[in-house]
């Protein structure tokens, strides 16, 4: 019997996923395990790999299209077996969703986690395309990527190269051209108004005129205008739905960071040899916010529905920063790691971040998160939580401040924490409890051996 | 009362031209004319004048006959058989006028017609007078010869573009008040038939709104061949004695010209007639109008020498057509890129604007000369004096203008036209080929030279 | 223009040569009164004598090892073996022998020879008697290998085969021995590695072999029809290649089908698919080159199955279709 193909739940907070292409055509053979159709979820674009083997006999969906998780978007099953002309109603979790997603977190290593930047990279470099297609785009200086192929699998050929080129024609008198090209205008922006179309010189000067009173309205033209898409989409809609849903708070505190710096300036060698990492505060902060967080479950719930969650794990988030947005791999059970497993596995996941290696798996699962700006000249900011987690917690920078220590003005390096949290879930005095809690661990970080 | 989609009041190139146009396109269409079909330019302006030039010019090659080894003994004129031909070359152009109304159905009404803001126009064909009605109007009234109010111009004869076609004799002197086109172009003519012809000219020289090297190189070549110019010159009073006697002052001083005969060239003034009862404006003595050629009455259109302007036959034609255009609902917000010809020897053909007019409008203004003195063409037919003249802006190398002087020009500015028009720039006028040896290529080496690219300059 | 068969060209063009030429003859298994295996050379004993239409034992060793000898010393061979198949039994003798000796002697010895046999499926001759084994004689450097298609072809590329002074492996069609086609009468010579364009078109380019250049010319007819433009290219000779007109031919069309009958794996078509990705016309390619040839099966005896285990009209129609994305 034809199996369905269900979009799959990859993250508790999944739910929908944009079809960004099929790799099999309806009709295909499609081996267990192949690469069967790429998605982008709000956190990844993933290769989803098959987990039957068949002929695919129905695709419901088209790229771009967002499908819900579970529903079903195609049936893979012998030839000539009968499946319905629209997709069945999505399931409930049902068995066999279950399935998918074990196969496609246990098939991990094969998925390959990319920003959208780089996405648009490969696909160029990926495109399927005869040689004589590629030699007269490469002639016409024209990119294949932006060609759409009418050969098997979308391959490029001859004769779409050559329809391109056609259509990619405008007619335009030398002299408007040589005035666009001076102003650097794009001629497909320009309606000709001459014979057939053609562009001529009035009709660039009325757009340039245009888009003048354009740039006057607006008081300044921007240099460059940057669709939303892929992982910055995703940011922005996360980003979006954090902010309107939670009712955030902010609570800041600063902290001596005295010890901690002689702690780390103890530690670094050591953990340098033994892991070949180099301590960073980042790592002791992780450590400390682990402590707190065992002692202030609430913080470390998530709010799923109408549900607090509490969470047995303790698993940190890490912002990081990376080309075109921003990714959170999570770092499982902190509280059981030392400084020195934790500082390899921080440094690691942040490598892989930036390198675009992340599996979905290190991604998933983080309780509380931390975002860190300690490295620009930024004291306390008011971090965005990463829902369904309830609090997150902002780092600036350590800098030296004039404090008041037992009754003496002297200099300390001082460092602020902003804690942002879910007042659904939490209440000011817990999270001020806790933040408190933590502010402690840091000055005197010897009692986090305690 | 007939009705009319459109109905044109003259049957010059403006008015017969907008007819055909319009009745092409679907319109119905009347045509009142109460002259003759064809208008100045056909009866009495282009078509008599350049019949005329091309007998000079045969004179003029017969007189040159001898450089080339060829030796004509004697030959002898005879001005009644020339203006036959004219009036033959006239009737066969109107014929082909007349049959091109027909042919399109187009209502010809002959007589003077009146009009008025109802549009309906009255026309009095001498036995009776007939309504029309039309949606929209177009006036094409062309011009006539302004005659000045000179002291004594009305005791003594004189000529004016309308009557010298027609002339009778040859006569041994003649006099030409106005150095503009017209009176230049018969002062070579009658150059040519053996009179002895001088120019009088106000202004500070012929020409004054062309291109000033293109008229100082017309006026020396003018002299060269023995026409007298009298530039700065104004006409203080005319006298008849056994001769007529032209006087004149110049520069401060008072002198005179006798003459068996004068020509008064000065200008052209609107034809008016059946426009009284209209409430249309006026720009000086002229109809005005806006860019779609519509008068301030909405639907009555005004073209041609009645608007002033170019008054030149085919920017009434153009005109009405752009009319007909507006009439059926387009635009056209482009700018004319208006050719002007005249036809001495040598001529003089121009298209956009002058060096001058495109430094006044604030371009960056780099202008070509190049002299035909060593065109090869030039040189094999003896016809290698003149000059090209590309007047360019710098930056992109747009072509603002074209001059050019010398023979045969005047079959050769519509290639400039067409850079122009298809909006090419220097550089593609130097990237395209022409033909050797032609006169033409003169523009290329014009080209060249402007991109310091030139092979012979 | 008068009409031979394939066969009758080939004999003629062997007993023209044979009566100009004293150095000529030829030997093989029942050649004589019985006229060989075909009947290609019927009637020669009566004219040429059994010196010169030697009947020789059953045994292709020896038969290849006397030509060899016998060109060795001036005499220039015709040897025929009854079926290509068994060019196994005188492969030592033409690869270790016939290829190597001129090149070994530095010259001073020549191998003039020609070795005539028929190739190729479809009377019925099952897994011994009808196979085409010409790449692996193409493989071997000093052996030259013809392939002829026609009764034109065949009489002018025999008679370049008995000029060469190199071995020349000539491969007769069986299914071709009965076609019919116009023959001049006096002889002449196609040169060795000159490939013939059988029919221009200008969409896809059909390189077909011996029998396969009949069936790619229907297929052309064919698609024709449907509005494409096949090329038809008969290489005639596989060694050498005529690798220009084939170059020239895909640069121009854009697409390949090689075809022949021999089994496809192993083919002498990989040769010429993979010297058009080496060439120039690589970057003229706009899909994939198709190569069709026999199963990986030995000749079944059924004549259904024997027909389908070589490519058939239909298959090259299917698979020019293919390269034109219009299956
Ligand atoms: C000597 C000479 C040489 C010229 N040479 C050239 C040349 O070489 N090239 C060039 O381009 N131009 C030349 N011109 C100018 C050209 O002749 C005019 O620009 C052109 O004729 C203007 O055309 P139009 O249709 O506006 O008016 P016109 O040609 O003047 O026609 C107007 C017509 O309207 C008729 N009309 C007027 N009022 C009424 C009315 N109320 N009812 C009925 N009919 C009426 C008139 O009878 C006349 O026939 C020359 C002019 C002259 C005098």
């Amino acid at each position: 019997m034809a199996k369905e193909i269900f979009m799959p739940k990859l993250s508790s907070t999944m739910e929908v996923g944009t079809l960004l292409q099929w790799f099999k055509e309806e009709g295909d053979s499609v081996e267990m395990g192949e690469p069967l159709f790429e998605i982008m979820t709000d956190k990844i674009n993933i290769e989803v790999e098959s987990y039957e083997e068949g002929i695919l006999l129905k695709k419901y969906f088209k790229v771009d299209d967002e499908v819900e998780v579970n529903a079903c978007i195609g049936y893979i099953g012998e030839a000539g077996e009968k499946v319905p002309d629209n997709p069945p109603a999505a399931s409930e979790e049902s068995e066999s969703v279950e399935n998918v997603q074990e196969e496609a977190s246990a098939e991990g290593q094969e998925q390959t986690v990319s920003t959208d930047s780089d996405q648009e990279e490969n696909k160029d470099g990926k495109v399927r395309a005869t040689p004589a297609a590629r030699r007269i785009s490469r002639e016409n200086d024209l990119s294949l990527s932006a060609i759409s192929g009418s050969g098997p699998n979308g391959r490029v050929h001859q004769q779409d190269v050559e329809a391109a080129l056609v259509a990619g024609v405008i007619a335009v008198t030398p002299l408007a051209e040589k005035i666009a090209a001076d102003h650097g205008i794009d001629l497909n922006q320009i309606t000709g108004t001459g014979a057939r179309g053609k562009i001529e010189k009035q009709d660039v000067l009325s757009y340039l005129e245009k888009a003048d009173e354009i740039s006057k309205e607006t008081e300044s033209e921007p240099a460059e205008r940057i669709k939303l898409k892929g992982l910055r989409k995703a940011v922005a809609d996360k980003m979006v739905q954090s902010v309107q849903s939670i009712p955030h708070v902010t609570l800041t505190s600063d902290v001596d960071m005295t010890n901690v710096i002689d702690l780390r300036k103890s530690l670094l060698p050591v953990i340098e040899k033994d892991t070949g990492y180099r301590l960073s505060f980042t790592e002791v902060i992780i450590k400390a916010t682990a402590n707190a967080l065992m002692k202030h479950p609430k913080l470390n719930a998530s709010l799923i529905g109408d549900e607090i969650v509490m969470n047995n794990e303790v698993n940190i988030g890490l912002a990081v920063a990376v080309d075109n947005g921003l990714i959170v791999p999570s770092i499982k059970n902190v509280n059981q790691k030392g400084l020195a497993a934790l500082t390899q596995t921080s440094k690691e996941l942040g490598k892989k971040a930036r390198e675009n290696k992340l599996k979905p798996d290190e991604m998933r699962g983080s309780t509380f998160t931390i975002s860190n700006l300690g490295m620009y000249a930024i004291d306390a900011f008011t971090p965005i939580i990463n829902g369904p987690e309830t609090a997150i917690l902002g780092v600036g920078r350590i800098v030296e401040k004039p404090v008041v220590v037992d009754g003496e003005l002297t200099a300390r390096p001082m460092m602020v924490l902003s804690l942002s949290f879910d007042h659904r879930a939490i209440d000011g005095a817990p999270a001020a409890a806790f933040l408190t809690d933590l502010k402690a661990n840091l000055e005197n970080p010897y009692s986090l051996l305690v | 009362m007939t009705k009319f989609d459109v109905a044109i009041v003259g049957g010059g190139p403006g008015g017969y031209v907008s007819a055909i146009r319009a009745a092409k396109l679907g319109l119905s269409v009347a045509l009142v004319e109460g002259r003759d079909l064809g208008g100045t330019c056909l009866n009495r302006g282009c078509i008599p004048s350049k019949t005329l030039l091309k007998n000079a010019e045969v004179i003029n090659q017969i007189k040159d006959a001898k450089k080339f080894g060829i030796q004509v003994d004697s030959y002898s004129l005879e001005l009644k058989t020339m203006i036959n031909r004219k009036n033959q070359v006239i009737q066969q152009l109107q014929n082909g006028i007349n049959s091109l109304l027909k042919a399109n159905k187009i209502k010809l009404y002959s007589g003077y017609g009146t009009v008025d803001n109802q549009k309906i126009i009255t026309v009095d064909t001498g036995e009776k007078t007939e309504k029309l009605e039309a949606e929209s109007i177009i006036l094409a009234n062309g011009s006539k010869p302004f005659v000045p109010n000179l002291p004594g111009l009305n005791e003594v004869p004189y000529y004016t573009s309308d009557t010298i076609f027609d002339i009778e004799e040859v006569p041994e002197h003649l006099v030409i008040v106005g150095g503009g086109v017209i009176g230049l172009e018969i002062a070579c003519i009658f150059q040519s038939l053996g009179t002895k012809v001088e120019i009088v000219e106000m202004a500070d020289r012929i020409i004054p709104a062309e291109d000033k090297e293109a008229a100082d190189y017309l006026a020396n070549e003018l002299k060269r061949k023995g026409i007298g110019m009298h530039t700065s010159a104004k006409v203080l009073e005319l006298k008849k004695d056994k001769k007529t006697v032209v006087k004149l002052e110049k520069d401060g001083k008072e002198t005179s010209l006798e003459t068996d005969s004068v020509l008064v060239s000065v200008g052209r003034e609107p034809n008016l007639t059946g426009l009284n009862d209209l409430s249309i404006n006026y720009e000086g003595k002229f109809v005005k109008v806006d860019k779609s050629m519509q008068t301030n009455v909405k639907g009555i259109y005004a073209i041609g020498d009645l608007i002033g302007g170019y008054q030149l036959a085919h920017a009434a034609s153009e005109e009405g057509i752009r009319a007909v255009s507006h009439i059926l609902g387009e635009t056209h917000p482009k700018d004319f890129i208006m050719p002007r010809c005249i036809y001495t020897f040598p001529e003089i053909a121009s298209v956009g604007m002058t060096e001058e007019q495109a430094k006044a409008a604030g371009y960056q203004v780099k202008a070509q000369k190049v002299d035909l003195a060593a065109n090869g063409k030039g040189i094999a037919s003896a016809e290698n004096s003149g000059f090209m003249k590309i007047i360019s802006e710098e930056k992109y190398g747009e072509i603002l203008g074209v001059v050019l002087a010398g023979a045969h020009v005047t079959e050769m500015i519509s290639q400039a036209t067409s850079f122009m028009y298809l909006e090419g720039t220097v550089e593609e006028l130097e990237d395209m080929i022409f033909p050797h040896p032609t006169l033409a290529e003169g523009m290329f080496e014009a080209a060249a030279k402007w991109l310091d690219k030139g092979i012979h300059y | 223009m008068r009409e031979l068969t394939y066969l009758e060209a080939v004999r003629e063009a062997m007993s023209q040569e044979m009566r100009q030429n004293e150095d000529v003859f030829i030997l093989g298994e029942d050649i004589g009164v019985y006229g060989g295996a075909f009947g290609v050379t019927r009637g020669m004993i009566e004219e040429f004598g059994p010196e010169r239409i030697r009947n020789t034992p059953i045994s292709e060793s020896g038969i290849a090892g006397a030509a060899v000898g016998a060109a060795l010393t001036g005499m220039r061979p015709i040897l025929e073996l009854q079926f290509s198949d068994f060019i196994t039994i005188a492969m030592d003798q033409m690869v270790n022998q016939a290829a190597k000796i001129r090149y070994m002697y530095g010259g001073k010895g020549k191998v003039p020879m020609v070795l005539r046999t028929p190739s190729g499926s479809g009377t019925g001759a099952a897994a011994q008697h009808s196979q085409s084994l010409e790449a692996w004689v193409a493989h071997v450097p000093g052996l030259k290998v013809v392939q002829p298609s026609t009764a034109h072809d065949v009489k002018g590329l025999l008679k370049a085969a008995m000029d060469d002074d190199n071995p020349v492996i000539f491969y007769e069609h069986k299914l071709l021995y009965k076609t019919k086609g116009d023959v001049p009468e006096e002889q002449y010579s196609i040169p060795l590695g000159k490939a013939d364009i059988k029919r221009e078109g200008t969409d896809v380019t059909i390189v077909a072999t011996a029998i396969m250049v009949h069936r790619a010319l229907e297929a052309a007819e064919e698609l024709e029809k449907e509005g494409i433009s096949a090329e038809v290219v008969d290489p005639r000779t596989l060694v050498p290649l005529d690798t220009e007109t084939i170059i020239q031919s895909v640069s121009k069309t854009s697409r390949l089908v090689v075809v022949h009958e021999a089994v496809k794996r192993g083919g002498y078509g990989a040769e010429i698919a993979s010297m058009i990705a080496e060439s120039e016309a690589f970057d003229y390619l706009d899909a994939p080159i198709k190569r069709l040839g026999g199963a990986s099966s030995p000749i079944p005896y059924n004549p259904e199955l024997e027909k389908m285990h070589v490519p058939q009209v239909p298959d090259i129609i299917q698979a020019v279709k293919e390269t034109l994305n219009k299956a």
